[in-house]
């Protein structure tokens, strides 16, 4: 079997590492950030002297209200928080040409034949956080093996800055720990056994293995890949990022709202800033997303294509694919439409001037104007009531 | 969910308008048309009845011009809410005369010219129509045109929340709304002047609403009670099968016959044979004899007819309960007889009155709902798109049933909402749900009210279906009985299912045969007296025993010390909320304080120490010191009763005053004799009521007494009563039974009682199926199950309710010795074979169960930890300092510190309108209870809504010689641990 360095890199909170980085006044002071101010906002990401007061993880802001009245509740920024995470990207890609980003503040790295770097592995990991560390001021750590799944279990385990598991330590390394942590655990019926047996130990399930038979009546179809993460195994290589091309807009609502005149100008708004670039590119999309995200959370889509180039169709394409996706009362927080899956727009030549052609005309107009003064110089009333504009 | 006006704000507004009649038009429905005529007399205006007939096809305003109109239009109303897919000429089809029809659509109009003659269709010119097109229609079909208010709101400012209303009504936003949904703008109230510049062209038509106003019946009463036909219709032959049976009832009951068992019986017949009462008698004997225990409540249970038909189980004359409160030579209206059923068998009783009487005679009478301060705040939040969370963060802190008005300076203000974010929408949600309280939602069907007339049901009110299945009268119970419809109260109590299975039980032991059959005639059960019953109540250990339960009572019976039959219907009469202040008095009167009566004129308040209890008494006080007539008397006490007619209650203060004045009495004594009357307000009891509820909450303490397993058993399979099956299942430890987990060979599917120890049921498995259960039971007939091995081959179960039954541990006694995780691995391996199946041969691994391994299944299984008291695993983390529950006593007067279990909980307001709480807690060694007054329930209330184990310091404070605690502080016991622990790690770092 051909030997990789797997490393995964975590930076643990980097929400709020961000945070304390952009306000040093909290640092050492009970902070939590939550993924919205609505009472069933939960938290993302707290800190010690947070957890010290009573709050968890994943606890929502009424529950947080009742709890404490101490704890400073940050709003989720985005756009800071992912900023910073590209910015790391970038700093660890220095360091291999394979890396793959998983969740906010987590890459996988294929460190194969980097060894030339630093020397040894633990020189590499050492030198890729003090490298964040300079850089960014984010602390993190690694965990270091030959595959994702023992990396990653590394870093949400072992309290050590670097820590690695030597090829074949992994059944070892596993075996003291709680199943839970095992992905094959998110089938609902590997995990229903599992709590059934009170199984705490991946060890137990190791033990179960020598009797194959039982082994696979009990797991079923999910055995051998129970088998093969409770061993620690995993084959699934580091994947680079793929880019796709698609074109993406999104509007947070200045204020979460239900008024279908103001959502109708929004979708609109969207409905255009997607038509302007699509015919910059002059393609149209066999794939058009349009998502809803509610202020309770709750998240709706409907998925449609884009088979024409002008404001007015794009327009009536998204729309019908908001209203289809919009079946609550609830009020609406975001709205996202993403065009992709792109083909070139063969222009039908017609005779007569269609409706078509007068939306197509109409739309090339006022796209000059937004070339030579930038896209919201120009917008119907609707749209910039809509935006709270006027 | 059309109108915002209520029907009182209706009536005043046609007062100040100086309008002298007015129709109701509710849309297809004549809802509120007993209250609103009530309403229009008490203002001296016209109430005419009508209804704006919508159907999926066409609409019409039709209103009534005589008693025959008034029966068609309930007809026509009933055959709408059948199948509302007709037009108007289908429906109305030999149910037309006595009928005005207006309508201002020409198709609806033509068709119904055919039919109806010219002096009853008009042309309505409502707000919104066009003069000029209404009177082209009128020329053109030859019709009157009459001028309508058609008002939905009261002022234009308010068409903002009728839009609201609607959207309440179609499941949508406001801006969803299409038109024909709602009403314009237009739709308000408007005065003669306001009609005439609105219609300025139309002048006769304004008349012709004069016009037609004064053919319209107005002249409303109900003062004959419909009573339903029996087989019997030859009353006097009624009266004499009543005269045979009652006398038959009374042998059995009494044995010999005195004189005085006689003339009572004698007196009552002649009574109810005068007011022709002795059907109804008949017919309730007739439902009661469908089931052996029940109880008749209610001023019922003051006759000893009823004693005697075993409508009632308590000897009026033994208890001197007086006949008159029930039925009085001056009383106008019907008296009621009120019966509970067990709960699990009201059903089968309801389904025995509809086969016997028929649907069309027969209708169970409707629940009308109102919208409240929280439904309120909940629709209108779904309006404007609150999520439930945000919608729960405000409606959450306001209690079920208060009412209140002005909710934005409620909870501007009030402390309860300190940390609620209080932003634009909300204030928007709240003003706008402040105008809606009030407004008529849906209906629903009453618990046992069912209405039986003589011949057609339809005639006499609109019935529809409700979506049980059931046939349902338009009106709730107070219209029914205004009405003079025959309401019979069938309700069920679940306490007497408990006495029912209790006596099952204890007829079921095997070790004493003598005791078979002694017990199981419910009727024979002599409870009152008996010495271990007696010493039971006294210490207030009364949990799970009907209606003397609650924290409330159980101090008062330990506070008293005197728990003999006559007191303790005092007691379960005075324990309501308004009656606080003179429940203490009562306590220090029993201890030996001195009293005196308010006045010497009442000495019917001798038997309860001076104080009002039962409402019969303000009747008698009313009579006595304002010198009402006992028809007028009985009006105050129904008014006193009712939520509708709160509104009536100070009218009814300056009458009581200015007569009593009149008659000499001095103003300390009207003052303070009103306010015991005021305490009745909302809440009262007669003392008949409260002798028949005594005499089962003596029955039931007499089971726990002297049966308390199979008690208590049965009050847990019968989802218990004030208390969670946890807290009973505690109550049962504290009497020294064992709780013993379901066994797979012993369990049935209710929990089971025997000597010192209850099994627990299949039932209390949480998501256990019940075809499991039946699978288990029916094979188990066939012998026990001999090992796990056995079961699994002989039992066809689902792996889920495998796990369940493994979990709760229903496999322990037949496995052996078998550890959890051997059963588990047996089980999971057996069900999951495809056929051939085979059991595993034994575990590969073995691990320890911890105490929280345990506890988490027990919590997973039944929903509550059954093998050890949850405060107990946090004992050993604990100081010294933290006192147990049995030793309070000892450290009275002094403060100290508690853990316990919040078993249940009442908000209270004390005079100064501020909110305090009483809690009740358990430790592992007693129950006990504490009082969070106003600063502490400000401070630490908050706690409640999300904590169930709690630390508590307090003073222990003593009160007739029962202990409480007055909380000083109070914190979560889990946090205050995970605190302690930390700051113990900061010490040890420190040093």
């Amino acid at each position: 079997m051909k030997v990789r360095d797997v490393f995964h890199i975590r930076l643990k909170d980097l929400e709020l590492q961000a945070e304390r980085i952009i306000d040093s006044s909290i640092k050492n002071r009970p902070v939590a950030i939550l993924s919205s101010h609505s009472p069933n906002g939960t938290i993302i990401s707290l800190s010690p002297e947070a957890e010290e007061e009573g709050l968890l993880k994943g606890m929502n802001l009424s529950t947080i209200r009742k709890v404490n009245h101490g704890v400073r509740l940050l709003p989720y920024n985005k756009s800071l928080y992912t900023k910073i995470n590209h910015y790391i990207y970038k700093i660890v890609s220095s360091f291999t040409p394979v890396v793959e980003p998983n969740n906010m503040g987590e890459f996988f790295l294929d460190m194969n034949g980097m060894n030339y770097l630093k020397g040894d592995v633990q020189n590499n990991a050492f030198s890729i956080l003090k490298s964040i560390k300079e850089k960014s001021n984010i602390f993190g750590q690694i965990g270091i093996s030959q595959n994702k799944l023992v990396s990653q279990t590394i870093t949400s385990v072992v309290l050590d800055k670097i820590h690695e598991v030597r090829i074949g330590y992994e059944a070892n390394f596993f075996s003291n720990l709680d199943p839970t942590i095992l992905p094959i655990l998110s089938e609902e019926k590997v995990n229903r056994i599992i709590q059934f047996l009170l199984i705490k130990k991946i060890k137990n399930i190791q033990s179960m293995i020598r009797y194959k038979n039982e082994f696979k009546i009990l797991f079923g179809i999910h055995s051998d890949q129970l088998e093969k993460e409770s061993h620690g195994k995993d084959s699934c290589p580091v994947r680079p990022v793929q880019k796709q091309q698609s074109v993406l807009r999104q509007i947070v609502l200045p204020e979460d709202t239900n008024n279908n005149d103001i959502l109708k100008g929004i979708v609109k708004n969207l409905a255009e800033q997607i038509a302007f670039k699509l015919r910059e590119k002059w393609r149209i999309a066999n794939k058009c997303k349009v998502e809803i995200h509610y202020s309770d959370g709750y998240l709706s889509k409907r998925i449609g294509k884009i088979k024409d180039l002008d404001d007015f169709s794009v327009f009536q394409t998204c729309y019908i694919l908001f209203q289809k996706a919009n079946k609550r009362r609830n009020r609406i927080r975001a709205i996202l439409i993403q065009a992709s899956h792109f083909k070139p727009y063969n222009e039908q030549i017609t005779i007569f001037k269609t409706r078509a052609d007068k939306n197509m005309g109409l739309s090339k107009v006022v796209e000059k104007i937004r070339l030579k003064h930038g896209f919201d110089s120009i917008q119907t009333a609707n749209i910039f009531q809509a935006l709270g504009k006027i | 969910m059309n109108g915002l006006l209520s029907l009182n704000d209706l009536v005043d507004l046609c007062k100040a308008s100086l309008m002298n009649t007015i129709a109701l038009t509710d849309v297809n429905g004549l809802w509120g048309f007993i209250r609103f005529v009530q309403n229009a007399h008490q203002k001296k205006i016209n109430p005419i009845a009508g209804s704006n007939i919508i159907t999926d096809v066409d609409e019409v305003v039709v209103l009534v011009e005589n008693q025959s109109g008034y029966e068609n239009l309930c007809r026509i109303i009933s055959q709408v809410h059948s199948n509302s897919n007709q037009s108007i000429n289908q429906i109305i089809k030999n149910k037309y005369t006595g009928l005005f029809f207006l309508s201002q659509n020409e198709n609806t109009l033509n068709s119904l010219k055919k039919i109806i003659p010219n002096s009853h269709l008009f042309v309505e010119l409502r707000p919104g129509l066009q003069e000029k097109s209404i009177h082209d229609l009128s020329r053109k079909l030859k019709l009157e045109v009459i001028a309508t208010g058609d008002v939905y709101f009261r002022s234009k400012s308010d068409h903002s929340t009728h839009l609201t209303l609607r959207a309440i009504h179609y499941n949508a936003t406001k801006y969803d709304l299409k038109k024909g949904q709602y009403k314009t703008s237009k739709h308000w109230f408007r005065n003669e002047k306001q009609m005439i510049d609105l219609f300025p062209n139309s002048l006769s038509a304004v008349n012709n609403s004069y016009y037609l106003a004064e053919k319209c019946k107005t002249d409303w009463s109900f003062i004959n009670t419909i009573f339903p036909g029996l087989s019997l219709k030859d009353t006097h032959r009624s009266n004499k099968v009543l005269k045979q049976r009652v006398y038959g009832g009374a042998k059995k009951r009494y044995g010999n016959l005195d004189e005085i068992i006689c003339s009572r019986i004698e007196y009552e017949l002649g009574l109810i044979n005068q007011k022709g009462f002795s059907p109804y008698f008949l017919i309730v004997e007739d439902i009661v004899k469908q089931t052996k225990s029940t109880i008749g409540r209610g001023s019922a249970a003051a006759s000893i007819v009823s004693y005697c038909l075993f409508i009632t189980q308590v000897d009026p004359i033994r208890h001197s309960l007086h006949f008159e409160r029930f039925i009085h030579s001056e009383r106008e209206d019907m008296p009621d007889i009120d019966i509970d059923f067990p709960w699990d068998e009201r059903e089968k009783i309801i389904d025995y009155i509809f086969k016997k009487y028929g649907n069309d005679k027969t209708a169970m009478v409707s629940n009308q709902i109102f919208l409240k301060s929280r439904s309120a705040i909940r629709e209108v939040g779904k309006v404007y798109g609150l999520s439930n969370e945000e919608i729960n963060s405000i409606t959450k802190r306001i209690g079920w049933h208060r009412s209140r008005r002005n909710l934005e300076s409620w909870v501007k203000n009030d402390l309860k909402f300190s940390n609620l974010d209080l932003n634009e929408t909300m204030i928007n949600i709240l003003q706008e749900s402040d105008k809606i309280i009030g407004v008529f939602r849906n209906s629903s069907v009453h618990p046992g009210g069912i209405v039986i007339v003589p011949d057609e049901i339809q005639k006499y009110v609109p019935v529809l279906q409700a979506s049980k299945g059931v046939q349902i009268v338009e009106w709730e119970k107070d219209q029914v009985e205004d009405s003079g419809l025959l309401k019979i109260d069938i309700l069920g109590n679940r306490s007497l299912s408990v006495v029912r299975d209790t006596i099952k039980q204890i007829n079921l032991r095997s070790d004493k045969p003598k005791l078979k059959n002694k017990y199981f005639d419910y009727h024979s059960i002599q409870p009152v007296g008996d010495f271990k019953t007696t010493e039971m109540m006294k210490n207030g250990k009364t949990i799970g025993v009907f209606y003397i339960e609650s924290p409330a009572t159980r101090q008062l019976l330990s506070k008293s010390k005197i728990v003999d039959f006559e007191h303790v219907v005092i007691y379960s009469s005075i324990i309501r909320p308004a009656a606080n202040r003179f429940t203490n008095v009562m306590l220090s009167r029993i201890h030996g304080e001195k009293w005196n009566l308010v006045h010497p004129d009442l000495e019917f308040l001798r038997e309860s120490y001076g104080i009002m209890v039962y409402d019969e008494q303000v009747s008698l006080t009313v009579m006595k010191m304002a010198g009402m007539k006992y028809s007028e008397a009985e009006r105050l006490r129904k008014t006193m009763g009712r939520e509708s007619m709160k509104h009536l209650i100070e009218s009814w203060r300056k009458k009581f005053t200015n007569n009593s004045i009149q008659r000499g009495y001095s103003e300390r004594v009207i003052d303070e004799v009103w306010e015991m009357i005021e305490s009745f307000v909302g809440y009262s009891f007669c003392k008949p009521h409260s002798a028949s509820y005594t005499m089962l909450s003596f029955t039931c303490a007499y089971l726990k007494a002297h049966f308390t397993a199979e008690f208590l058993a049965s009050v847990i399979s019968n989802r218990g009563g004030y208390y969670s099956s946890y807290a009973y299942m505690s109550e049962a430890r504290r009497f020294r039974i064992r709780i013993i987990k379901p066994d797979i060979n012993k369990s049935y599917y209710e929990w089971r009682g025997y000597k010192d120890k209850i099994i627990m049921g299949f039932m209390s498995i949480k998501k256990l199926q019940k075809k499991a259960i039946n699978i288990i039971l029916d094979e188990r007939k066939s012998g026990d199950f001999e090992s796990l091995d056995n079961f699994l081959i002989r039992t066809d179960l689902d792996l889920a309710d495998a796990i369940f039954l493994t979990n709760a541990g229903c496999f322990d006694k037949i496995s052996c010795g078998n550890t959890h995780q051997e059963i588990a691995y047996k089980v999971a391996g057996y069900y999951l074979q495809n056929g051939n199946n085979t059991t595993f041969s034994g575990v590969p691994f073995q691990t320890q169960m911890r105490k929280e391994d345990i506890l988490k299944l027990e919590i997973d299984s039944f929903g509550y930890p059954v093998s050890m008291n949850p405060v107990s695993i946090y004992r050993p983390m604990l100081s010294r300092r933290i006192k147990y529950a049995s030793d309070i006593p000892q450290y009275f007067g002094k403060t100290i510190y508690l853990m316990g279990l919040c078993i249940t909980r009442k908000e209270s307001i004390t005079k100064d309108h501020q909110a305090m709480q009483f809690l009740t807690l358990e430790d592992e060694t007693e129950i006990y209870e504490c009082v969070m007054f106003p600063d502490a329930f400000k401070e630490f209330g908050d706690l409640l809504n999300w904590e169930k184990l709690f630390i508590v310091r307090g003073v222990v404070e003593e009160s007739f010689g029962v202990f409480s605690i007055t909380i000083q502080k109070m914190a979560s016991l889990i946090k205050w641990l995970k605190q302690s622990k930390l700051k113990r790690n900061a010490m040890i770092y420190k040093y």
